[in-house]
């Protein structure tokens, strides 16, 4: 497991935890997330994290779960 | 008082036995086979007809006089049948199912509505004659949809065939005091056609701003927020929508799901109605982010459409297989199934909820090619998206939903299988 292999994750935030988007922002920070976009409204921290800390991101109180940051791409085009 | 039966037909026969008269409904309104079955079983040849009266006003003396009279709108007959002719015509009803009888009951039932209600027999008809005619009328319309679906659409000098496909061109809705927003490669602001426009803006890409550098994002909502281009053929849905255009897509025509989540994040924020997402990945399982953000959506009345995808064989992938965000396949204008477009998954919601136009579909594109016909899901996405905004100005109820259940609810059903276009084509509010 590389440390240094450093990957953008989505982190979808439970229901109870909704209104105390911040303190889980912060518990997710002193787990080794590197918080880039909190998003209050529907829930979702965005960052970056070490892929060996995933796991342990996963288990802190409040988060949901957590996905890769995946590319999406525009669905259509000239004829 | 347990010696008398508490339901009312029994209880209200009592009197009427002496008058003697009965209504007999005719199956399917079929007067000419109800008539006939009268003939054959009670001797009934001949009843005046209050088709043969001023404003269909036979009263009751007339009818009393005559024995009955049938009403040819009403697909009934109010006739005087004695014990012999009664028990002919119950065998006649109960021994065929399928017959022309469909109920006999005692005359009471008329006349309850006559005295008790104040309501006359012509004001009756006159009733059953609006029901009938909104009926026929709403029947009509679909009729037409279907016979004009199966005959195809073009564009013309007036407006795209898309528009007329969904109906667009025979609503008077406008999309107006709605928000819309399209998330995509941006827009591009220097467009004529969308000169005096209310444009709110806003760039979830790093380092570019919201000008749309790709073309796809212009196409979008040129079809769901324009109007007519420079010659006047109309290729856009809720024309007075107010567009709210967020850069989640850079101009190579891809984006993060961050970026992503941050303009919904926003367009949720700014009051958006409707969110259209000409976008989306092959990964065929849903993402717990898109679902969760899609039910957060709708409990803030928010409704997010999103594009099924383009690689067919491939099942409808990230985001649009969430169960909270609607999915949208497309069809061409011969209402064929767009030889791309993803059919449902096998996870639960991943299904195609519904189709819009996405095959030649003209629009405006960036400068300065200005127009262009592109073909996607992600044309048939911003047809259904300005149809929601149409839906939406109907009524404030209109939202979340009410807004999804409404769209399909009203859709013209099409000949092709559901796993591919669900419950058919988007249609707009009739008025």
């Amino acid at each position: 497991m590389d440390e240094a292999q450093v990957q953008s994750v989505i982190v979808t935030i439970d229901d109870a935890h909704l209104a105390d988007i911040q303190s889980v922002a912060h518990r997710l920070g002193a787990a080794g997330l590197q918080v880039s976009r909190v998003m209050s409204t529907i829930g979702i921290i965005a960052g970056r994290a070490p892929a060996s800390s995933i796991a342990h991101l996963k288990a802190v109180r409040g988060v949901l779960e957590i996905e890769a940051d995946r590319e999406m791409h525009a669905f259509g085009g000239a004829e | 008082m347990t010696d008398h039966p508490t339901f009312s037909a029994s209880a209200t026969r009592e009197p009427e036995r002496t008058s003697g008269r009965f209504v007999v409904t005719f199956r399917d309104d079929d007067v000419a086979k109800g008539m006939a079955t009268l003939a054959k079983r009670a001797a009934i040849r001949s009843l005046p007809s209050a088709a043969d009266f001023t404003d269909s006003a036979l009263d009751m003396t007339q009818l009393s006089a005559a024995g009955g009279a049938v009403f040819p709108t009403l697909g009934v007959a109010v006739v005087t049948l004695d014990d012999d002719a009664l028990s002919s015509l119950m065998a006649a009803h109960s021994d065929d199912a399928d017959g022309a009888i469909l109920d006999i009951e005692p005359e009471r039932m008329f006349y309850a509505l006559t005295d008790d209600a104040g309501l006359s027999l012509a004001y009756l008809q006159g009733y059953r004659d609006a029901a009938d005619n909104l009926y026929e009328r709403a029947r009509a319309s679909v009729d037409a949809a279907t016979a004009a679906a199966a005959s195809g659409f073009f564009d013309d000098a007036q407006s795209t065939w898309g528009l007329k496909a969904t109906r667009a061109v025979n609503s008077q809705r406008t999309g107006s005091a709605i928000k819309l927003a399209v998330l995509d490669t941006g827009f591009d602001l220097q467009h004529p056609d969308f000169r005096g426009r209310r444009i709110v803006t806003a760039s979830f890409v790093s380092g570019q701003t919201v000008q749309d550098g790709h073309g796809h994002g212009t196409h979008c909502i040129g079809t769901s927020c324009g109007s007519t281009d420079g010659s006047g053929r109309r290729y856009g849905v809720a024309q007075k929508a107010t567009i709210h255009a967020g850069k989640v897509l850079a101009d190579n025509g891809s984006g993060s799901t961050s970026g992503i989540l941050a303009g919904m994040e926003w367009a949720i924020n700014s009051g958006c109605q409707v969110i259209s997402m000409s976008l989306g990945n092959t990964v065929s399982t849903p993402s717990t982010a898109y679902e969760k953000i899609g039910q957060r959506a709708l409990q803030k009345r928010c409704l997010i459409i999103a594009a099924a995808g383009n690689h067919r064989p491939g099942t409808v992938g990230q985001p649009a297989n969430s169960p909270s965000i609607l999915a949208v396949g497309a069809v061409d204008s011969q209402m064929r199934l767009a030889s791309f477009s993803c059919g449902s998954g096998n996870a639960g919601g991943a299904n195609v909820d519904l189709v819009g136009p996405g095959v030649a579909v003209y629009s405006s594109t960036k400068l300065p090619t200005r127009y262009a016909s592109w073909n996607g899901t992600s044309m048939a996405t911003p047809h259904v998206a300005g149809v929601a905004a149409l839906w939406a100005q109907t009524s404030a109820a209109n939202r979340g939903a009410a807004l999804w259940q409404l769209l399909t609810a009203r859709a013209l059903r099409l000949p092709l299988a559901a796993r591919d276009v669900g419950v058919g084509l988007v249609q707009s509010p009739p008025t």
